[in-house]
């Protein structure tokens, strides 16, 4: 396995629930330092050190960041996103430090620009237990899709390895409703609602994840 | 001079900022992710992809769902020939034979029943076996029927028909083995789950210890234990949910009885406690398989939580002291 073909495959880069035990969410709560940043680009190593340094550099950093990444599925707008507190920093327009650091960044990567093999990185404070505000749909993980939690009584169907799922979005819930594998687990474990639950179907290769 | 130095950099040390990150991939019939904290994500990804690429080889060797795997090679074979394997396949089967003999209730010759029942296949039975038929498959299981041979480390199953299904404590050592790229690689602070067999080693953050919620068997998205283990170490887990059919009303699941080869109906789920993951793997079946009244009764010496069969918890109140254990209530 090389280690390009391991990024393509592999990074799905969630807490999973598994059987039995799993890693415990803490309750939300919303801190004073709390951000989400996002970089869509195909230089991810290059993305990645800017980003630590950035995050340094700029106070940025809470007990610990999350990190995740994963292949979008086909051609995107790259660029970066940065929610601080919830609000979006217009780093364009911005003349503020981080503005600043974020225009170098942007700069480096070469973004906004159209990205043809692009992956998403994120790194962004403990949000387990907030209520989710999409839900994200991996296919052999890479995203196929992205659905406001607000959408409702959307029935989502997806070609999966093995066959059809149904996906229900109800409610800012989301549940499988039917699934052509044979056990049904991801069937039986319920709907999703809060920051990084996830359902997942082995045999179709389907992973969903709340946001 | 030099401890101002190195206060300095101990100081910048604590100021460097730590991500979290977790990589998944599907191996071994389950979910496998793994969660590290570290100041280098790229060192993180290195050590991940190198432990993804351990666990990938040993499925490689060990599982019977691979035609050309060291085990699906024995199981070819039953009451033909002896099969030379690797000294690595030689010795998990050693070993459990070991356990075997330790925990009676564990044994690697059920796969002819696993495979009756559809577990081993994932395409579970919609009806119960007839018991002749189990009766008939019984006769093919039981640890005493393998014969090693350590001067060429080959494995010969003695009767044709027989077949070995090390799923379980494959996964157990493929954790272990994982553990070790890990920290070869520079990890001190990580966890590896594997489908609720997970190997913990280090904290969350400096101050904060990995917690691990135990999942309620039968109510979804719900924890009815909370648990930190105090160092390194690993958790097993076996749960009539895992993998399981519903007939005529009736759950039946994928841990058996070696000696009816009907499922065990003792426990819905189980706990264990190891330093190794392996044995975390074998322990948390022979409690389940033992139940929450024998493990009373019989005052086994193993730290444990059990659900049994109507739903009650029984488990070892040292516990509560020794992993800050909380039921959920």
């Amino acid at each position: 396995m090389k280690r390009r073909d391991f990024l393509k495959t592999g990074s799905l880069a969630v807490t999973a629930a598994a059987a039995g035990a799993l890693p415990l969410s803490k309750v939300y709560s919303k801190t004073q330092n709390s951000f989400s940043l996002e970089i869509v680009t195909d230089k991810e190593v290059k993305a990645i050190k800017l980003i630590e340094e950035f995050i340094h550099v700029q106070g940025l950093n809470s007990d610990t960041i999350k990190y995740s990444e994963y292949r979008l599925g086909k051609a995107e707008s790259g660029d970066i996103v940065l929610f601080r507190n919830s609000k979006l920093v217009n780093y364009k327009e911005g003349t503020d430090k981080i503005s600043e650091g974020l225009k170098t960044i942007a700069s480096e990567l070469e973004l906004p620009g159209i990205i043809d093999d692009p992956v998403r990185l994120r790194f962004y404070t403990d949000n387990d237990g907030e209520p989710a505000k999409h839900f994200l749909v991996f296919l052999n993980d890479v995203l196929i899709n992205k659905i406001e939690a607000s959408t409702d009584n959307l029935n989502l169907k997806i070609n999966g390895t093995m066959g059809k799922l149904v996906l229900n979005i109800s409610g800012r819930k989301a549940r499988v409703a039917q699934s052509s594998c044979n056990h049904k687990n991801c069937v039986n474990s319920g709907s999703i609602s809060l920051a990084n639950e996830n359902i997942v179907c082995i045999p179709n290769n389907i992973v969903i994840i709340a946001e | 001079m030099v401890t101002f130095f190195c206060i300095i950099i101990s100081a910048l040390h604590s100021q460097e900022t730590l991500f979290e990150f977790t990589a998944g991939k599907y191996l071994l019939g389950t979910k496998i992710d793994i969660t590290a904290v570290s100041c280098s994500i790229d060192s993180m990804k290195k050590a991940m992809y190198f432990s993804f690429k351990e666990i990938e080889r040993i499925q490689g060797v060990m599982s019977s769902q691979i035609d050309s795997s060291e085990i699906s090679t024995i199981n070819r074979n039953a009451g033909i020939n002896s099969v030379k394997v690797s000294y690595e396949t030689y010795s998990i089967i050693e070993r459990s034979i070991a356990y075997s003999k330790k925990y009676p209730c564990f044994d690697i010759t059920i796969g002819p029943i696993s495979e009756l029942w559809g577990f081993s296949s994932n395409h579970p039975v919609t009806k119960i076996p007839d018991q002749n038929v189990i009766d008939s498959l019984l006769l093919l299981v039981g640890y005493e029927k393998i014969i090693l041979t350590p001067s060429d480390t080959s494995v010969y199953l003695s009767l044709k028909g027989m077949k070995l299904d090390v799923g379980g404590i494959a996964k157990g050592y493929a954790v272990d083995r994982a553990v070790i790229e890990m920290k070869k690689h520079g990890m001190n602070n990580f966890f590896i789950n594997a489908g609720g067999d997970i190997y913990v080693c280090g904290t969350k953050t400096k101050n904060v210890k990995w917690s691990i919620g135990i999942k309620h068997p039968r109510k979804e998205n719900e924890l009815f234990a909370i648990i930190e283990l105090p160092g390194d170490g690993a958790i097993g887990t076996s749960g009539d949910y895992e993998r399981f059919t519903i007939i005529n009303g009736k759950r039946y699941h994928h841990i058996f009885d070696v000696k009816t080869g009907l499922p065990v109906m003792f426990s819905q789920g189980a706990t264990a406690f190891a330093t190794t993951a392996e044995e975390a793997v074998i322990l948390s079946k022979y409690l389940f398989i033992m139940g929450g009244n024998k493990y009373i009764s019989e005052q086994i010496d193993l730290p444990a939580i059990i659900i049994t069969s109507n739903g009650d918890v029984v488990y070892d109140k040292k516990l509560e002291a020794s992993h800050s254990l909380k039921l959920v209530k």
